[in-house]
């Protein structure tokens, strides 16, 4: 009796684990109580030491340590404020405030993959779109057209998104015919439940609990110190003195500022690049801007560097306007990124808005033209 | 190598056709079982060619229509290949072909012929299961065998080992050094090339250890399929002993229907040269297999008189250690062609080798780390030489040998995000 009655205990629990792993809004909700818990149930949470330093359970090397604190401050007084600014980023932006931007009158800001970003685009100003993402994402975020499912026009609602499947489907490959067997919420529920995150979601309900952090932190001395190497997806530099992400010196891997990039892969990227800004344009935006966010390892250790960045940037059949953040990085003789974070640091971010800003005031230009700011933006 | 739900729907596809095929192969005569026999094997070789080889032989189109300077290029399809497709494939093929010589009766219950085909502890990598093996184990009653519980998961937990300990360890070093081998020096690329060889028979057989044992835990016995490759004396006991359940498929199912050696030594060594060029490709849509599997075969037509060499003697004569090197030191050379990107890499790599230069020694691992590789190599040599089974008596040692193991895989395990390697097959 026992026994079946733990028996099934163990299949409600392994149950419950898989529904919680597969599911983005209950890992987000327990995420946001655990990762802030000192309690034996909490996460392991390095503080803000650095998200490498966390990932390695490195806490105990002061020298990978750094502290994320931004010093934004208004830029200074524009002429007008002409500008309405939508933008898409990451985790490299979403602290960003409005006050941040020069001239601009609206901000709209969305963090890819966790919100759309809405628009309803204003005749009356400058409507630009401007698309911020660090390096490692380009060729998995471009690979496609699913952008088209982020980004939406708040009156057309749902015909955009027919509009994203149609193209998404056409581009794709022979792996849709056996999509076209399987009934779209099946699909969409097996989708989610194959979900790209469920490894590290499962190892994160399974096993990153404060009550297991002893071993842990044994196992990161041990290869510290005895292997020289770091635990979990993060390398140590060449140097000693910083951490990487394992994923982005990984020639393997196409997060990778060293892995390969084919002609075809090249290509497609293009290619979708170039209908994303055809829409968007068609759209009504004035502009639409890319601006790419170097990995760490683009520009602190650039021997083998694929060379995506200045690839794209300098490509003449592309016309997705791009803002260079990648040259200025390269000839910054200050620190640009914290030696244990996949982030950049204040001065890092503050070079990025000084370029972004710098772009943008073109358009609070009155009768600003519209070529000459394009071509500028390069 | 991926895994898309979407493609459950080729699984179960080959499983209906294969089960029908069963049927009616028994159920007919003379020339309508062949018909149903080929059908059955077009439509899983078809499966398997398309996923697997189409864009290869696309490549291999367009550079013959290069050569002629057409200025024409056929284009390529993208095309994932489904995880574990070659390896559930051959095992239904070996399911209609025994059906078809008679030697298995066709499985009538659907949910007992989808449980052979979907097996889970050996779907995606092996051992490719024979039916007379797991047919019947899966129609009887397997009751809970605390014994044979105990005894999987001692395999399983050896198995684990050989993966995150020594494979994943090994897997460091060897991808800095194939990645940056025009810069290392050609120690460095002995050193890559020999953890290679180790880090692949750890990751395949230590995942074969995972499989069985875990079929062990529910009682279902499957084929051994590695028997210390690494101490044959010369190539062709390194087949007999390497990914048994793969070696005999082709010895049954292709070998012996080619004529095997009954139609003298010629015919004897193009089906050998045959089976090799085919097991390589089997591998992979890449000419680096076929010339893996091909050089194999040359080695085995070339030595056959080496074959047998008592196994009591040859732990102990110093002809047997001189054996047992050169066999490893050929078989580390031909996992030159296997680990590849391509044949230029490997002829690249083999002569960075034989140029004795100087070089790079930034291997990913320290020297301390890598001495511990080799202690570790040592160890899982010693222990499957010596103690070849998974038995260990229950009680206390049990005990401390499941909670020892379980610390050292949590304290020396490498936990990247390394699949099998085989898994892409």
């Amino acid at each position: 009796m026992l026994k079946q009655i733990v028996t099934y205990l163990l299949i409600i629990a392994g149950c419950g684990v898989m529904y919680i792993s597969t599911s983005l809004t209950r890992m987000e909700e327990i995420s946001s109580v655990r990762n802030d818990s000192d309690a034996w149930w909490g996460a392991h949470n390095s503080g803000d030491k650095g998200d490498l330093v966390n990932m390695a359970y490195l806490d105990y090397i002061r020298k990978f340590h750094s502290e994320r604190d931004y010093d934004f401050h208004r830029p200074g007084i524009a002429a007008e404020n002409n500008i309405n600014l939508y933008m898409q980023g990451d985790s490299y932006t979403f602290k960003i405030p409005d006050s941040a931007f020069l001239g601009v009158n609206r901000y709209e800001y969305a963090w890819v993959g966790k919100q759309g970003l809405a628009y309803d685009l204003d005749t009356n100003k400058k409507n630009i779109l401007l698309i911020a993402r660090t390096e490692r994402y380009i060729r998995s975020y471009f690979d496609n057209l699913g952008m088209l499912q982020h980004i939406f026009n708040k009156t057309k609602g749902t015909e955009y998104y027919k509009y994203a499947h149609d193209v998404t489907e056409y581009t794709s490959s022979v792996d849709n015919i056996a999509r076209r067997f399987i009934p779209g919420p099946v699909d969409k529920w097996l989708n989610k439940m194959f979900n790209k995150n469920i490894n590290q979601n499962l190892e994160y309900n399974l096993f990153n609990y404060n009550i297991l952090n002893a071993p842990r932190l044994a196992k990161a001395w041990l290869n510290y110190e005895v292997f020289s190497r770091a635990s979990g997806n993060v390398t140590i530099a060449d140097d000693g003195d910083r951490l990487f992400l394992t994923e982005t010196i990984d020639r393997n891997k196409i997060f990778s500022s060293y892995s390969t990039i084919t002609d075809e892969e090249y290509n497609n990227l293009k290619n979708n690049m170039n209908i994303l800004y055809d829409y968007y344009m068609g759209e009504g935006f004035d502009e639409m801007y890319m601006v790419i966010i170097p990995n760490p390892v683009t520009v602190l250790a650039p021997g083998g560097y694929n060379g995506l960045i200045p690839r794209l940037q300098n490509d003449t059949e592309l016309n997705m306007k791009f803002i260079d953040v990648y040259s200025a990085f390269n000839k910054s003789d200050e620190n640009i990124y914290r030696p244990g974070d996949t982030h950049w640091n204040d001065n890092g971010i503050q070079l990025w808005l000084h370029i972004v800003n710098d772009t943008l005031q073109k358009w609070n230009k009155p009768d600003a033209d519209n070529s000459l700011v394009s071509a500028s933006a390069q | 190598m991926s895994f898309v739900y979407q493609y459950i729907l080729i699984l179960a596809f080959t499983i209906i056709i294969d089960y029908i095929a069963g049927i009616l192969i028994e159920n007919t005569k003379g020339h309508t079982r062949k018909i149903w026999l080929v059908a059955s094997i077009v439509a899983n070789v078809g499966i398997l060619a398309f996923y697997k080889y189409f864009n290869f032989l696309i490549e291999n189109l367009n550079a013959t229509l290069q050569l002629f300077d057409t200025g024409k290029e056929l284009p390529y399809m993208n095309i994932i290949l489904p995880v574990g497709l070659s390896f559930h494939t051959f095992q239904a093929m070996s399911y209609t072909i025994e059906v078809y010589w008679n030697k298995q009766k066709a499985e009538r219950h659907f949910p007992t012929y989808a449980l052979y085909v979907m097996f889970y502890p050996q779907l995606v990598a092996g051992p490719i299961e024979r039916p007379q093996n797991v047919l019947p184990q899966l129609h009887e009653y397997r009751p809970y065998n605390l014994s044979n519980v105990q005894e999987g998961i001692s395999r399983m937990l050896w198995g684990y080992f050989k993966k995150v300990v020594i494979a994943d360890r090994l897997a460091i070093l060897v991808d800095q050094v194939y990645a940056n081998d025009e810069q290392m020096s050609s120690m460095s690329l002995v050193l890559g090339a020999v953890f290679y060889s180790f880090q692949i028979y750890c990751d395949f057989s230590g995942y074969s250890d995972i499989g069985i044992g875990a079929a062990k835990v529910m009682n279902i016995r499957l084929m051994d399929n590695f028997k210390q490759p690494y101490l044959s004396g010369n190539i062709a006991t390194f087949w007999s002993r390497w990914h048994i359940s793969l070696s005999t498929w082709f010895r049954d199912y292709l070998y012996i229907p080619l004529g095997g050696n009954r139609k003298g030594e010629g015919r004897r060594k193009f089906n050998v040269f045959v089976v090799f060029l085919l097991s390589g490709l089997w591998h992979g849509a890449n000419w680096t297999f076929g010339i893996w599997g091909f050089l194999h075969g040359v080695l085995v037509v070339i030595f056959p008189g080496l074959k047998k060499i008592p196994e009591k003697q040859f732990a102990r004569s110093a002809r047997s250690v001189v054996s047992v090197l050169a066999t490893f030191t050929a078989v580390t050379v031909l996992w030159i062609f296997f680990r590849a990107e391509n044949i230029q890499h490997a002829f690249a790599y083999i002569k960075g080798i034989c140029s004795f230069r100087g070089g790079s020694f930034d291997v990913g691992l320290t020297v301390t780390e890598i001495l511990f590789s080799f202690l570790l190599i040592v160890i899982m040599l010693w222990r499957e030489y010596k103690f070849p089974d998974y038995k260990v008596k229950p009680g206390v040692k049990y005990v401390t040998y499941v909670a020892g193991m379980i610390l050292v895989l949590y304290f020396f395990g490498v936990f990247s995000e390394n699949q099998f390697i085989y898994f892409q097959f």
